[in-house]
């Protein structure tokens, strides 16, 4: 690259880099601020705080209701994950294999959660947990975040196996593998990047989700949940604190999306 | 024993019937060649026999056994892609090893047996590289390993030097067809290039249209196409509207507008309609003191190196004549306006109604 052409590529960044410096400050502002007042010494939240500390840390990790919180929202989220993975996957096998009518129809409901207002969706869930008098319980917390976790998994996957070279089923076939077998050594290998990204997201989006797990809950709160509820209680630095944390959550299990959607790009460049 | 029986197969997709009545028979260590353009059912017909397409019609037998409703990987046939379809997460030997474990085959063995397999394709120290670290043309070595490796029935072959360059394809061609006459192993091979098709097979199917134009061996193909089709597909040929005049025992005199040759003794009778068949390099050409019964003159001409490509006029005819670089008949380079004689051998003609 000549120096000219530098010159001209930070020309053209100039532009696109301020918007995106601002959509970012835009994005993160808030967050900042969250994450500042959480380090606040006082017992109320102002910005910014007269003094610092980890008090409010403290306190949350010791007190028996957040602690209770957070054991639900990782216990639901460890179980949504994989199941959500095994069940996205066979529906987008069944959608990248099937006849050509079914495949769009299937596709349609199945990533309608991720469409359809959750206000909505929470309502009909919640008539449904009711029914079958599974309200406040774990199983209709699993079974409602599967419902908006199962589409994300349909999705990355379903651009996963476009991807996928058919010959290689093929190949394996030929070679006397079963379809149980082209399954296990050639599929789920090729799209392990797919697999793990639809795991990442189903477990996010289970630890975040706040509207149907409101509906469902009556006393098992979620971290979700536990932040609502104190904050309807009394503005406490506690939930700046539970916040950045699920925040930092969040962010570690994004970047090592990242990390390795960089080490599969690598794989790539060799190639 | 044959290796593999199509008994008029037909597979018609929704309004298109891509193979019709397709029946061949591939004898034990034979190599058959299925030739043709794309789109002539070639492909297919290689899909029916692997299991990836189900025919309509007829049956599949693959060593005299029927195997028309056995999925793929019950079929025990070794495949080899065009684009090789190696497994990129795996190493050469797990590749190669691949069709071995699905046979459980024990670890001893599957080691000893991927390093024969990897040595007959002198890859031996490949094994633990993985596919995207080596080159085309190791690939194909390796995937042609990976389906020999099992003892297949019968090796099917799709099209496998497409994605290589010229001189790797014509090396791999010699020494594709030197292994396969080694291990006698019995071969299906697809492929719209007529030069593969004629220095490697034992027998050529030569395809168009979902229909079997010739079978026969690569001289009978080219020397006695039975078909225009065959003929112009088959290299370049003259293609010459023609009637009978007279035929009997010994010959078939012909007649090309005010060209009059001698054919070979055929069934056809007198005032028939035919199309004479003559191959560019069966007509040797000399210059206008040579002993050629026909004189001509040369209205276009190109140089290709190894030989010259003559546009030469007789009795009102146009004929393609291909001049070997290395004649004594011209003092100088042939060129347009030359006047020239011309010898059509009888067994030159192939007459084709």
């Amino acid at each position: 690259m000549t120096p000219a052409d530098q010159n001209s590529d930070w020309r053209r960044f100039r532009l696109t880099g301020a918007v995106s410096i601002l959509v970012a400050v835009f994005l993160v502002a808030p967050l900042v601020i969250l994450v500042v007042q959480s380090f606040t010494a006082e017992s109320y939240l102002k910005f910014p705080p007269p003094s610092f500390g980890v008090r409010w840390y403290r306190f949350i990790l010791a007190a028996e209701n957040w602690q209770a919180a957070a054991g639900r929202s990782f216990l639901i989220a460890l179980i949504v994950a994989p199941v959500s993975v095994i069940l996205g996957t066979a529906a987008a096998l069944a959608i990248d294999r099937g006849p050509k009518t079914a495949r769009t129809a299937l596709y349609a409901v199945l990533i309608s959660p991720m469409v359809l207002p959750h206000i909505v969706l929470a309502l009909g869930l919640f008539r449904l947990a009711l029914a079958a008098n599974l309200e406040d319980s774990y199983i209709a917390y699993i079974l409602a975040h599967l419902t908006v976790c199962v589409p994300y998994v349909v999705v990355t996957l379903g651009a996963s196996l476009q991807t996928l070279d058919r010959s290689l089923e093929e190949a394996a076939q030929s070679l006397g593998a079963g379809t149980w077998n082209v399954l296990r050594y050639v599929i789920l290998p090729r799209i392990s990047a797919g697999l793990f990204a639809g795991a990442i997201f189903a477990f996010i989006e289970s630890f975040d989700e706040f509207i149907i797990t409101f509906y469902l809950a009556s006393f098992k709160l979620t971290l979700p949940l536990q932040i609502f509820a104190t904050l309807s209680d009394q503005v406490e630095p506690s939930i700046a604190a539970a916040s950045t944390l699920m925040l930092v959550i969040t962010a570690l299990l994004t970047s090592l999306l990242l990390a390795r959607g960089q080490v599969v790009a690598g794989g790539k460049a060799i190639r | 024993m044959s290796a593999v029986r199509l008994e008029s197969i037909a597979k018609s997709y929704v309004g298109v019937e891509a193979v019709k009545d397709v029946s061949v028979t591939v004898e034990s260590g034979e190599f058959v060649t299925f030739l043709g353009p794309s789109g002539c059912g070639k492909t297919t017909s290689l899909r029916m026999i692997a299991g990836f397409v189900r025919p309509t019609r007829g049956r599949v037998l693959i060593a005299d056994r029927d195997v028309t409703e056995l999925p793929p990987h019950l079929r025990e046939v070794g495949l080899v892609f065009q684009n090789y379809a190696l497994f990129p997460h795996m190493t050469v030997g797990d590749n190669v090893a691949f069709g071995l474990k699905m046979r459980k085959v024990t670890a001893a063995e599957r080691a000893s047996r991927v390093r024969e397999a990897l040595d007959l394709v002198r890859l031996g120290d490949m094994v633990s590289r993985f596919p995207r670290q080596l080159s085309g043309g190791q690939q194909q070595r390796v995937a042609l390993a990976r389906a020999l490796v099992i003892r297949p029935a019968v090796l099917l072959l799709d099209e496998p030097f497409g994605a290589l360059d010229r001189q790797l394809r014509d090396h791999m061609r010699v020494e594709l067809r030197a292994l396969q006459q080694r291990l006698k192993i019995s071969t299906v091979f697809v492929t719209h290039d007529q030069d593969e098709a004629l220095s490697m097979s034992d027998r050529i199917v030569v395809m168009n249209a979902g229909r079997i134009e010739q079978v026969g061996t690569p001289a009978e193909i080219y020397e006695r196409p039975r078909t225009r089709f065959v003929a112009s597909f088959m290299g370049r040929s003259n293609l010459l509207s023609a009637r009978v005049i007279a035929a009997d025992a010994a010959s078939t005199r012909i007649q090309i507008g005010a060209l009059e040759l001698i054919a070979p003794t055929s069934a056809l009778s007198g005032g028939a309609e035919v199309t004479a068949i003559i191959r560019p390099e069966r007509i040797v050409l000399t210059s206008a003191t040579g002993s050629g019964a026909l004189a001509g003159r040369i209205t276009a001409i190109s140089y290709l190196g190894a030989s010259f490509e003559a546009q030469v006029e007789t009795a009102g005819t146009i004929l393609q004549v291909s001049v070997p670089n290395n004649t004594i008949a011209f003092a100088e380079r042939p060129a347009v306006g030359d006047e020239v004689r011309l010898t059509i051998p009888p067994d030159a003609i192939t007459l084709s109604s």
